[in-house]
């Protein structure tokens, strides 16, 4: 190819590129309520919160959402708390809103939620993921294309301004119940599951982000038999050592919690329902209220 | 990693296209075959074993077949005329194993990759039915991306050497490129060997007409794919999966839904693929040739998965036909039923071996096994009928050839292929037959009034870009009938306004593209038989 053609290529992309980035504002929503169509809308309710509202942020996937009720904690133990968990949550979402929540809000503490750590889908489809991450980043006119249908002549100039405020602060209230019928799960071994390169990656950044901010991290682990075993315990209990974190695991402390695994939970031992978050909440409050004197 | 993924058209493909650039270019095959195993490797991980053992299993039966085939050749020429019939027909037995060698290790491994697990289940039931409580165990393994398409690459290139259409290759690289081209390996177009080998192996410099008609080309391929298919794909997923729920008039637009869906799908990653191949230099053959104007079903296989189609033609239909129990099935016929019927008992042999091996290769299950023969029933009764309705429009003065005439066969050839993917979709065989009784039973057509449809997955919004679009594709495809190519004139016009034309395109399959939060990722349709 002639250097006048490379110039050509290259100019054609970058005007593309501009273009695209240009109409980032456009497209990106205005609000935070249901109607404005932001993505993982009701973690993001945090940004309608008042300034510096917040003493402790949830981070996770749908363990985090189905397991600690802020409502009940300030009820209880008098201090704020949301949980900015999504399904199947990954650690670079974890960080994303994370980001986005701590450019308002000062928390005493940040509570990450163990069972993302382990979500992979294999190295070839999580970098996959995380390249159209960051595309969707860099071009909200990307991810937030679908906006298309909703768009109206205020989309053009104006800033955004979340104004919408959950009223769970994040929490899914769930009532079934259905009984884990399986073993004793948490049984005693020296095995490790291995924290992949990509999640390892992604949760430095947050441990490093949270304690630059002079944040506490916590780790805890939601009792989950679906979900969680030794091995998976011992690799959360080194990291967090090494990386000066907390880490509580209630898979160990079903007994002391009396979580009832024929009441607790509405999916047969995947996640709690209502009974067993109240138990969750009391619990992490009792704890998180002492540490941090919140 | 799939063609309308950003993971390839924003990564993989840029980077392999400027690593093959900057290789020297006698060295540019390598570079092109690296490329071809990483994307195997990225969605079949350790399968990739298995293109590696079909690829020299092909390069070494061909020079066998080749070496054979030279050494007959010889003998022949020294054995004494009068004994050359007998010596030729001895040898060439011997030229017949090896190629069914060939032969069967390749449908052999087809068969353990596809059919396994089908095989396996028939067999239960059948053993259910007998009594016997012994079953067989249903296996779960995964088959490699693109198998249904490089053995037949395979059958091919050996079936060529066996019948001497072509010399055997002797570079094994040739062979291994024509075997995994990545832009191929998915979903096709089904190469020969003579028509790809040689331009992927000559390393020929990336230049900027075929840099600019090829990101052309597949511009227009994410178009249909991700606005169209993947928009339809809710839809048909929501009526396809829950049948049961819906009348005839809800399944009748899921049908219809699905074949529009199917041919942006198809046709679409086909415009990526050939349009991938244009920026190497490459000319893939095409796959698609506007089907919807097909007068007949025969016809429509000439218009739609042409390299299938000619496949199955060339390695099947055209064998079957020139078998000696073919041949003396055609004397027989053409004595007992005259010169018009005469011929169809023969050609409805090789025409059943054709429908037959087309439905299995798509899929194992009985529904597309039942797709195949509908169209076995659909070409053979139009066969037979062909004498009659002539006859008929003869006598009654219908002019056949007048645009009216045209468009009733070409509206009737379109519902027959509608009503013919409803079951090539079906979840099974069984319900295929339940949506289609549904349409005829239980047909409601306030559904399409009272806002049914719009409970599906799809607003009012969706259906108007979806119906916007696919006109849009109409008036390509009718152009294109009429031999008026876009892209010539486009690439005609001057910079600004081709550059905002392109630019618009690329807006229209970002801001409308059924992709990201919201949607469900959609897999290649054809990636999976």
């Amino acid at each position: 190819m002639r250097k006048e053609h490379m110039i050509k290529a290259a100019a054609f992309v970058l005007i593309g590129l501009g273009l695209l980035f240009l109409a980032g504002p456009v497209m990106t929503p205005k609000n935070n309520d249901p109607a404005g169509g932001i993505h993982l809308q009701e973690a993001r309710g945090i940004l309608g919160e008042p300034e510096n509202s917040i003493d402790v942020i949830f981070v996770g996937d749908s363990e985090s959402y189905t397991s600690f009720c802020p409502k009940i904690a300030e009820k209880k133990y008098g201090f704020t708390s949301y949980v900015c968990g999504s399904a199947g949550q990954r650690l670079f979402e974890s960080y994303e809103l994370l980001q986005e929540a701590l450019e308002r809000q000062a928390p005493k503490a940040v509570v990450i939620e163990t069972n993302c750590i382990f979500r992979t889908h294999g190295w070839i489809k999580d970098c996959q993921e995380i390249a159209d991450h960051k595309l969707e980043q860099l071009f909200p006119a990307v991810d937030y294309h679908d906006r298309w249908k909703v768009l109206t002549a205020s989309d053009f100039g104006a800033k955004p301004l979340y104004t919408w405020i959950n009223d769970q602060k994040g929490y899914h209230k769930k009532k079934g119940t259905q009984t884990y019928v399986g073993d004793q799960y948490m049984k005693k071994s020296r095995g490790r599951k291995n924290i992949r390169p990509i999640q390892q990656f992604y949760l430095n950044k947050i441990v490093d982000f949270c304690q630059e901010k002079g944040i506490a991290v916590v780790f805890y682990s939601v009792p989950s038999p679906k979900n969680w075993n030794y091995e998976k315990h011992n690799s959360i209990e080194s990291y967090a050592e090494a990386k000066g974190c907390i880490f509580w695991d209630l898979n160990l402390k079903t007994d002391k919690l009396k979580i009832n695994w024929k009441k607790d939970s509405y999916d047969g031992g995947d996640h709690l329902n209502h009974t067993g978050a109240k138990k969750i909440t009391s619990y992490m409050g009792k704890k998180l209220k002492k540490k941090f004197g919140l | 990693m799939a063609y309308h993924q950003t993971s390839y058209f924003l990564f993989f493909f840029p980077l392999a296209v400027l690593c093959y650039q900057l290789t020297p270019e006698r060295h540019r095959w390598k570079t092109l075959l690296f490329f071809n195993y990483l994307f195997f490797f990225f969605i079949s991980k350790k399968l990739l074993a298995c293109l590696l053992v079909s690829s020299a299993l092909t390069h070494y039966v061909g020079l066998w077949l080749g070496y054979v085939k030279a050494r007959h050749r010889e003998i022949l020429a020294q054995t004494a005329r009068e004994e050359r019939r007998e010596r030729k027909q001895s040898l060439k037995q011997k030229e017949r194993r090896i190629f069914l060698f060939g032969l069967l290790v390749h449908l052999g491994l087809l068969l353990f990759f596809k059919y396994t697990g089908f095989l396996a289940l028939n067999a239960n039931f059948l053993l259910g039915g007998l009594g016997v409580s012994a079953r067989f165990t249903i296996p779960a393994w995964a088959a490699p991306v693109g198998i249904s398409f490089y053995t037949l690459q395979a059958v091919s290139y050996l079936a060529d050497i066996y019948l001497g259409k072509m010399e055997e290759d002797t570079n094994l690289g040739r062979v291994a490129l024509y075997m995994s081209f990545f832009p191929t390996i998915m979903e096709g177009p089904i190469c020969r060997y003579t028509e790809t080998a040689r331009r992927l192996y000559s390393g020929a410099p990336v230049n900027w007409e075929n840099l600019t008609r090829g990101s052309q080309r597949m511009i227009w391929g994410f178009f249909k794919k991700l606005v169209i298919a993947d928009r339809l794909d809710i839809l048909v997923k929501t009526v396809f999966n829950g049948y049961v729920q819906y009348d005839g008039a809800v399944v009748a637009a899921a049908a219809l839904g699905y074949t529009l869906q199917l041919y942006a799908e198809f046709s679409g990653c086909m415009d990526i693929v050939i349009g991938s191949g244009e920026v190497f230099g490459i000319k893939l053959p095409e796959n698609f040739r506007q089907p919807f104007f097909s007068r007949t079903a025969s016809e429509f296989w000439t218009r739609w998965h042409i390299t299938l189609g000619a496949w199955f033609r060339d390695y099947i239909f055209y064998p079957v036909s020139m078998s000696g129990f073919a041949k003396k099935l055609n004397r027989n016929g053409r004595k007992r039923l005259g010169p018009v019927y005469g011929g169809i008992p023969a050609a409805a042999c090789a025409l059943f071996a054709v429908w037959l091996c087309n439905g299995i290769w798509h899929g194992s299950g009985w529904h597309y096994i039942f797709f195949g023969l509908y169209y076995f029933v659909l070409i053979l009764a139009g066969n037979i009928l062909e004498p009659a309705v002539k006859e008929f429009s003869e006598r009654r003065g219908i002019d056949r050839a007048c645009a009216a005439y045209r468009m009733w066969q070409r509206i009737r050839t379109f519902l027959l292929v509608i009503f013919g993917e409803l079951f090539f979709r079906a979840v099974s065989l069984r319900a295929g037959f339940v949506m289609a009784g549904k349409m005829f039973a239980n047909f409601l057509p306030a559904s399409f009034t009272n806002g049914t449809l719009l409970k599906l997955g799809l607003d009012g919004k969706d259906f108007t870009v979806a119906a916007c679009a696919l006109l849009l594709v109409f008036v390509v495809d009718y152009l294109h009938e009429r031999g008026f190519h876009i892209r010539d004139k486009v690439a005609g016009w001057r910079l600004p306004l081709r550059w905002c034309v392109y630019y618009g395109a690329i807006a229209l399959v970002i801001v409308f593209g059924a992709y990201g939060a919201g949607y469900a990722p959609v897999e290649l349709i054809y990636a999976g038989f």
